[in-house]
């Protein structure tokens, strides 16, 4: 089998992925209880008239086969529908738009922070396994990796929103104002965005710097290292030169997999700080039974899961001649 | 190798999902079993509302005190409207219903017309007589007497008690202290239709132009007027359009766009004369054209919005440029209040648009309100600046209201108390009002106690338990139930009480029947009532039992034929022992019953345990299975 091959198998695989995912997603909201239209009015004092329109109007009322068809034909159109909480707003529209970037933009930034430290740290320790450095930095992260993060947020925002008050309470950037100029803008959205960065990079610094420690530590009973030793080489240039770059290939395998955090967004953290992304969206759909978005964000989210775990694969095959043999 | 290992999983598979599902298969008919014949139902709570839900558990306890089980259960509210929606088999449930600014809740809760799929008379009560004196008051035209046949309505309801009320939880506002000019109306001073504290509002050192900030909690739903119901964007819509009328703080109706309306004797036609300076936010003149384009826009294309009074309006036509007179195909008692509620659109706008035209936010929604649309971002805030042409002389004070959204409460609450913003769209929490009574940044708790538009009420469905029939045992619960300490568990005594279905103190002490039928607390009374009913408590476990079916006297009646007292006397001492059989016999029965039932359980718990036991054992296997 080439490895041409192999991608196309992997690309059909991930197509029949896809499709079940659409099937699934249609079928989840349909047997979820709840009732559309008390979500499209948002008042329960609504009359019976107006609710009874509503239905009829979104196509509620039709058979479960028929929603089914035109969902499916519209997804192929490229439409997702319009939302139920902001009549007249397509899905798409909702999700790719600002609050996409808000989440790309904080998520990236804390699990970029996240894995420095963790890398960093995760050598250190290794290095010195056994030491106190080494003791402290494991229960500094296991105590980070379990405290819940809306928590450890909404003290973050009591202390420096509401006792020092150094950063703003809510928000991505300074409501009601008009920014001179982009670096103005900039420097404000940073302002907003270093609560939330802070408390996501601390959630998930534990969990990197962890399997940091014991992938190096797996490293180290690897023969090569005792050859390295063996050549004579320095402390730092086995550390970082032999080590370190063995141990990461699992790091990036991990760093594929949590790519989709990137979109899906930290609901909690987001919702904390009123922060503007697919979080809270998600929150905010869920709270008002607003299904298309659901719908639409869960699709997304599919896809790009299917889309990023085929190219990981893909690029691994390519990368690592031992994969690639085995492909072959 | 390999197929004995899939072999092996396959079989472990079929171990775990049959011990799973053995007891779920069995599980539903033993619930059911006992509950049958005793005064014991399920009262359904809303889980988000604390306030349901803490009323809900006061309640359990309460009636624990006449023999009634009432199980509090908190239930998300997708499973309960829905419900309340299609299902209608829900027995009990304890929540509020929201009022209007006037009584418009009467007909949909009570009417007949409502029992139907998504109807709002969810508990199917039919009475032919309260049906017919809902429509007479509807098409009454004299306060008075619409007001008695609303009393007469509210006395058989009280007799039937389809709903019991309980309280209202009543909306007090953090607001900071420097604001002052906020007014107090039932519903809050921040309401929908309270337009007088939008224009009234100011900083305490700067009469005109200050800036407000408020906090909403998620963004507004609709740019769209006429959809725009929800809480949210109804005050965004009250600020940027003017409706034709409006309440004062005591809830009577006051001039706005129309500066004064007449109703003619027949009731069939409504004269509104309409401000002469009042213009569109873009400066095109605001006259009567366009009252008479927004009627016609919501006739024309059957919006399903303010259905009860347009569906009654025949034709509109303008006299002038500032007189607009509605024809009614029949009288309306409400026809005014109702225009509350629809938002005056510009013709030069709206005309070939459709109602549900999503508004963009971009093009900036036009009205002819005291604020304007200004400038937003979607998702994070809104902001809108005064009106200068506005039509009222002298208002509004402020010179911006800003809307941000900050998701969490308790960020909102932060949020106020350290001035970054100034108040909140909704009332606060339970959970906040002591921290909030001691704030110093913030206006007295009492300056902002305004009774609540949410009114609880235990809801009774006519349809399932035939207990819940009997007026009896829904009195006798109205009689077990303390309003005034319900009041101050679930809303720290900020609410209140509700003994009629027409609250006089939301709206307006002109709908206060002195001799109205009222229960009060009284557990001796509620007791007794039942015992009288034949409800007792056979078999002493503290929960009364539905009567047993009294055979019919002149088939069954015992021939007694004795001639003396004491042969009268043995007869019934013979009768007494075989009752007391009977009823020993009921009992192990019922302890039968019980060993069954325990037996049962302890069954389902160790099916539960070989569950856990197999998966705990399937994963070490599949480990073991898979380290090779």
């Amino acid at each position: 089998m080439g490895f041409k091959e192999y991608v196309g198998k992997r690309t059909l695989h991930g197509i029949v992925t896809i499709m079940l995912a659409v099937t699934l997603n249609f079928i989840l909201f349909r047997i979820m209880p709840g009732d559309p239209t008390r979500a499209v009015s948002g008042d329960p004092r609504v009359d019976t008239a107006t609710r009874l329109a509503l239905i009829a109007k979104f196509g509620l009322d039709r058979p479960l086969i028929e929603q089914f068809v035109l969902y499916v034909y519209n997804l192929l159109r490229g439409e997702m529908g319009i939302s139920f909480v902001q009549i007249g707003r397509p899905v798409i529209d909702i999700i790719l738009g600002r609050k996409m970037i808000n989440t790309i933009i904080l998520m990236g930034s804390s699990m970029f922070i996240a894995l420095f430290l963790g890398i960093v740290f995760g050598v250190i320790a290794a290095w010195r396994r056994g030491t106190k450095t080494d003791i402290s930095l494991i229960v500094v992260s296991l105590a980070t990796y379990s405290m819940p993060v809306f928590w450890f947020g909404m003290m973050l925002l009591l202390v420096f929103s509401y006792y020092i008050n150094i950063f703003p309470i809510a928000g991505t950037i300074t409501p009601g104002i008009v920014h001179a100029n982009f670096f103005e803008y900039a420097k404000d959205y940073l302002n907003h965005l270093m609560a939330p960065m802070i408390t996501l990079g601390v959630s998930f610094f534990g969990g990197y710097f962890l399997f940091m420690r014991d992938t190096i530590l797996d490293v180290f009973t690897e023969d090569y290292m005792l050859t390295a030793r063996a050549k004579g080489l320095s402390n730092r240039k086995i550390l970082f030169k032999h080590a370190m770059r063995n141990a990461l290939l699992p790091m990036v395998s991990l760093m594929g997999v949590h790519v989709t955090f990137l979109i899906s967004g930290a609901t909690m953290t987001e919702t904390v700080f009123s922060w503007d992304g697919l979080g809270r969206l998600i929150y905010d759909s869920v709270r008002n039974n607003d299904y298309p978005v659901l719908q639409g964000i869960f699709l997304f989210m599919a896809v790009l899961v299917v889309v990023a775990n085929i190219l990981a694969d893909i690029v691994n095959a390519y990368l690592d001649p031992r994969i690639k043999e085995a492909v072959e | 190798m390999l197929k004995l290992k899939k072999i092996l999983s396959a079989f472990i598979m079929a171990i775990i999902s049959l011990s799973i599902m053995s007891p779920l298969l069995l599980s539903t008919p033993v619930a059911m079993a006992t509950d049958e014949d005793e005064l014991s139902f399920e009262m359904w709570t809303l889980d988000w509302d604390t306030i349901s839900v803490d009323a809900g558990d006061v309640i359990e306890q309460m009636l624990r005190d006449i023999g009634i089980r009432m199980k509090a259960i908190p239930i998300s509210d997708e499973v309960l409207y829905d419900n309340l929606d299609l299902e209608h088999d829900y027995e009990v449930y304890e929540m509020s219903g929201g009022y209007d600014p006037y009584p418009s809740h009467m007909t949909p809760r009570f009417h007949s017309s409502e029992i139907m799929d998504y109807g709002a008379n969810d508990m199917a009560y039919n009475n032919p007589e309260v049906d017919a004196l809902l429509d007479q008051a509807n098409a009454e035209l004299d306060f008075e007497t619409r007001v008695e046949l609303l009393w007469q309505v509210q006395d058989l309801i009280a007799e039937d008690l389809p709903y019991i009320p309980l309280f209202t939880s009543d909306d007090v506002h953090a607001i900071r202290k420097e604001w002052t000019g906020y007014v107090c109306m039932p519903g809050g001073i921040f309401n929908w239709y309270n337009r007088l504290t939008t224009i009234n509002l100011q900083h305490e050192d700067q009469e005109y132009g200050a800036d407000f900030i408020m906090a909403y909690p998620s963004y507004i739903r609709y740019y769209n007027p006429i959809m725009g119901t929800d809480g949210r964007s109804a005050l965004i819509v009250s600020m940027v359009y003017d409706d034709l009328v409006a309440y004062d703080a005591d809830m009577n109706l006051t001039p706005w766009l129309a500066s004064a309306w007449t109703v003619s004797e027949d009731g069939l036609t409504i004269t509104f004369t309409i401000v002469e300076n009042a213009k569109w936010h873009d400066d095109v003149d605001l006259t009567a054209e366009d009252v008479k384009f927004t009627i016609d826009f919501y006739k024309d294309q059957d919006v399903p919005y303010d259905t009860p009074l347009m569906s009654r309006i025949d034709s509109v036509e303008t006299d002038g440029d500032y007189t607009v007179i509605v024809h009614m195909t029949e009288p309306y008692a409400w026809a005014v209040n109702d225009f509350e509620d629809v938002p005056i659109m510009p013709k030069h706008i709206w005309e070939g648009k459709d109602w549900d035209w999503a508004v963009h936010p971009d093009t900036m929604p036009i009205g002819s309100g005291p604020f304007m649309w200004d400038s937003y971002l979607d998702g994070e805030w809104i902001k809108l600046v005064v009106n200068p042409d506005f039509w009222m002389e002298g208002k509004p004070h402020l010179g911006s209201f800003l809307v941000r959204v900050i998701s969490e409460s308790s960020a909102r609450y932060l949020a106020i108390s350290s001035g970054e913003v100034h108040s909140d769209r909704y009332e606060l929490d339970t959970g906040f009002i002591d921290t909030a009574d001691n704030d110093p940044n913030l206006a007295p708790l009492e300056d902002t106690w305004c009774v609540g538009m949410w009114d609880y009420y235990i809801n009774f469905n006519q349809r399932t338990n035939p207990a819940l029939q009997d007026p009896v045992v829904k009195k006798a619960i109205a009689h077990a139930i303390d309003k005034n300490r319900l009041v101050e568990i679930a809303r720290l005594s900020y609410g209140t009480v509700t003994d009629t279905y027409i609250t006089p103190a939301f709206f307006g002490p002109a709908y206060e029947n002195p001799d109205a039928i009222t229960y009060e607390y009284n557990v001796f009374l509620a007791n007794q009532m039942l015992d009288a009913a034949g409800y007792l408590d056979i078999d002493a476990d503290g929960i009364r039992e539905m009567p047993v079916a009294v055979e019919e006297p002149d088939e069954e009646t015992p021939v007694f034929e004795a001639e003396t007292i004491e042969e009268l006397e043995a007869e019934i001492a013979s009768l007494l022992s075989s009752l007391s059989d009977t009823a020993s016999s009921v009992s192990s029965l019922e302890s039968d019953i019980e060993a069954l039932n325990s037996r049962l359980n302890s069954s389902l718990n160790i099916a539960y345990g070989v569950a856990i036991v197999a998966l705990l054992v399937a994963i070490i296997a599949v480990y073991y299975a898979t380290r090779s």
